[in-house]
């Protein structure tokens, strides 16, 4: 096990140092001259220079490379090289909304797709499983954005309502308002998930009600109630809970969508606002942040996958 | 009867079968199915209204046709939205931009996924190793931001978000089609073929690459529906397929910022949307139920 664990860090180590250098290399691919970009058209070619000067652009790409490397190992985040914000206090400033919106969004997920799995795994070809599970197909097919933009649009148009935008409210200082504002997100985001793992719920049932045990289980004369939850549920939900795991990487794209809809002053909502203005030093940063949570999610799921199913092998 | 239920490796098994009656094997299971028959349905409504749009269409796509933000009535059945624009003729042409995004990346994207991962699996060893290892940096990253990171670098237009969705959906593809190789590798014919001196490159193209067209024809319908989602998020947040063409996800992005509110402009995009890829879902799932239990978990 723990022989194990060391191979997928070290894995996970190497997979963030390939990001690491993609995003970077990817950023500087592109036509346009971040120093341009930065001082917008009106600036004089002299204080392009002086600007490149500034941010280092005129050394070579692997030396930059190492530079912004070493900035992060003494953790240093670096700055907007367009407003010249410090990138880390905007990032805790903002990482507790989109941590709530994702808390909330799982747990959504969690939910409902459970539940719904297990209804249609136990009616299995009934009405209420066929709705279930076309249900799901929906929920995977209706875009996110669509559903939120009528969200937002139609109680405006029908009652001239419209949610708390802009400002977050603390769910501390206020519960009702910081959940009217962080609830209706998180459950239009957290519908695709949630088919998933309703779908992935449902076949992993079926396929662990047709195990011998779950017949020697019955023929023991346990109640079936017991059977499904004791024996079936609990070896179902082993790839579930490693699926849900993988989701948040889908949902932590989604929150670049959601929050700028809604108007979450979140993290998705400053990598989108980085990208579109072209701040590259906030997006080569912020996506590393990204990939970091990713990775670990993804060793965080690998070493439970083992723990808790002791079949697998380590290798 | 024995074709319509193949086993869990039935396509590697049968070697001349599978590609004779490949056409028959999948399209009837799919009428008998209530939902494969409503995607097909749904599918061959978009791609009729998609390619007869400049027939059909009562309006230009871009043609000022009457008074803005009106509300659907006979003359313009969804309305018209900001600049006059009749929607449901914007519509109409907006599904040739998602046909048209969608289809060439997947099958872009698909023929270079299953070309890698052929080449993955059978030569094994360390390209094997690099190639799987690169698709796993790839796929640790939420799609959706590299999209629009890379897009942001590239600049938005049809071209750069169809080979940008086309790249996206490579290490799937690859990864997939790998583990069927590793398996095909086992059978008899390759290791013939083999003794009889062909090339890696006959052996990968001539025997191996029959073997996992079905399997790559599956993995490319199941990923339609991704696709054409894609394409509409990244119009949606401006980083797409570019105004003034009629891309469903940017029109739904205008209404949301319009001024008054016209909630029609908004709906009917959107509505689009999620039909075509409801449709492509249930089509993708009715395949791969009948084709190959192999690939749940292929498509995110």
């Amino acid at each position: 096990m723990r022989a194990y664990i060391a191979r997928r860090l070290l894995l996970s180590a190497l997979v963030l140092a390939l990001i690491s250098v993609g995003v970077f290399w990817l950023l500087r691919l592109g036509p346009g001259d971040i120093a341009q970009i930065a001082l917008g058209q009106g600036a004089s070619e002299e204080q392009v220079e002086t600007m490149r000067e500034h941010l280092g652009l005129n050394e070579p790409i692997h030396l930059q490379y190492f530079r912004w490397m070493g900035q992060l190992f003494r953790g240093d985040l670096g700055r907007s090289a367009i407003s010249g914000t410090p990138v880390a206090s905007e990032f805790t400033s903002r990482l507790p909304v989109t941590a709530e919106l994702l808390i909330i969004t799982l747990l959504v997920t969690v939910a409902v797709g459970i539940p719904a799995g297990v209804v249609s795994a136990l009616y299995r070809n009934s009405l209420t499983d066929y709705a279930v599970r076309v249900a799901a197909t929906i929920g995977l097919s209706v875009p996110v954005f669509w559903v939120a933009t009528l969200v937002i649009l139609l109680p405006n148009q029908w009652w001239g309502y419209s949610p708390p935008l802009g400002r977050t409210v603390g769910f501390f200082d206020d519960p009702s308002g910081n959940l009217r504002q962080f609830v209706p997100p998180a459950v239009i985001l957290g519908t695709a998930a949630a088919s998933v793992i309703m779908r992935l719920t449902r076949s992993a049932l079926l396929e662990v009600l047709r195990q011998d045990y779950i017949r020697t289980a019955r023929s023991k004369g346990l109640r079936e109630r017991i059977v499904i939850w004791r024996h079936a549920l609990r070896n179902s939900l082993v790839p579930v809970v490693t699926v849900l795991g993988l989701q948040v990487a889908g949902l932590l794209g989604g929150t670049v969508i959601i929050e700028q809809i809604f108007s979450l002053r979140g993290l998705g909502n400053y990598i989108y606002q980085s990208i579109v203005i072209k701040d590259f030093a906030v997006v080569q940063t912020m996506a590393l942040y990204v990939a970091l949570v990713v990775v670990l999610m993804n060793l965080i799921v690998d070493i439970a996958y083992a723990w808790l199913n002791p079949r697998i092998r380590y290798g | 009867m024995e074709a319509a239920q193949p086993g869990p490796l039935g396509e590697a098994q049968t070697v001349g079968r599978a590609r004779r009656g490949l056409g028959r094997r999948l399209l009837f299971p799919i009428l008998r199915n209530p939902l494969g028959l409503s995607g097909l349905l749904l599918v061959l409504t978009l791609v009729v209204v998609g390619s007869l749009a400049p027939f059909i269409a009562p309006f230009g796509e871009n043609e000022s046709a009457g008074v803005p933000f009106q509300d659907p009535s006979w003359g313009h059945p969804f309305g018209t939205d900001q600049f006059g624009r009749d929607i449901m003729s914007r519509v109409m042409f907006g599904a040739r931009i998602s046909l048209a995004v969608g289809f060439l990346s997947v099958i872009g994207g698909t023929l270079v996924g299953t070309t890698i991962g052929m080449v993955s699996g059978y030569v094994g060893g360390w390209v094997d190793n690099l190639i799987q290892r690169a698709g796993d940096t790839v796929m640790a990253f939420p799609a959706l931001i590299l999209l629009l990171i890379i897009i942001s670098v590239l600049g938005p237009s049809i071209n750069n978000v169809v080979i940008v969705i086309g790249v996206s959906i490579v290490p799937g593809v690859s990864r997939v089609i790998r583990g069927a190789v590793l398996a095909e590798k086992q059978n008899q014919y390759i290791e013939a073929a083999q003794a009889t001196g062909a090339s890696s490159v006959r052996i990968l193209f001539r025997h191996l690459a029959p073997n996992v067209a079905p399997l790559a024809i599956v993995i490319a319908t199941t990923l339609l529906a991704g696709a054409i989602l894609a394409e509409a998020a990244l119009s949606f947040l401006g980083l797409g397929v570019p105004p003034p063409n009629p891309s469903w996800g940017a029109d739904v992005n205008l209404a949301r910022n319009a001024f008054p509110i016209h909630i029609w402009w908004a709906f009917f995009p959107g509505l689009a949307i999620a039909l075509t890829v409801l449709g492509f879902n249930f089509l993708g799932d009715a395949l791969r139920d009948i084709l190959d239990p192999r690939l749940r978990g292929a498509t995110r």
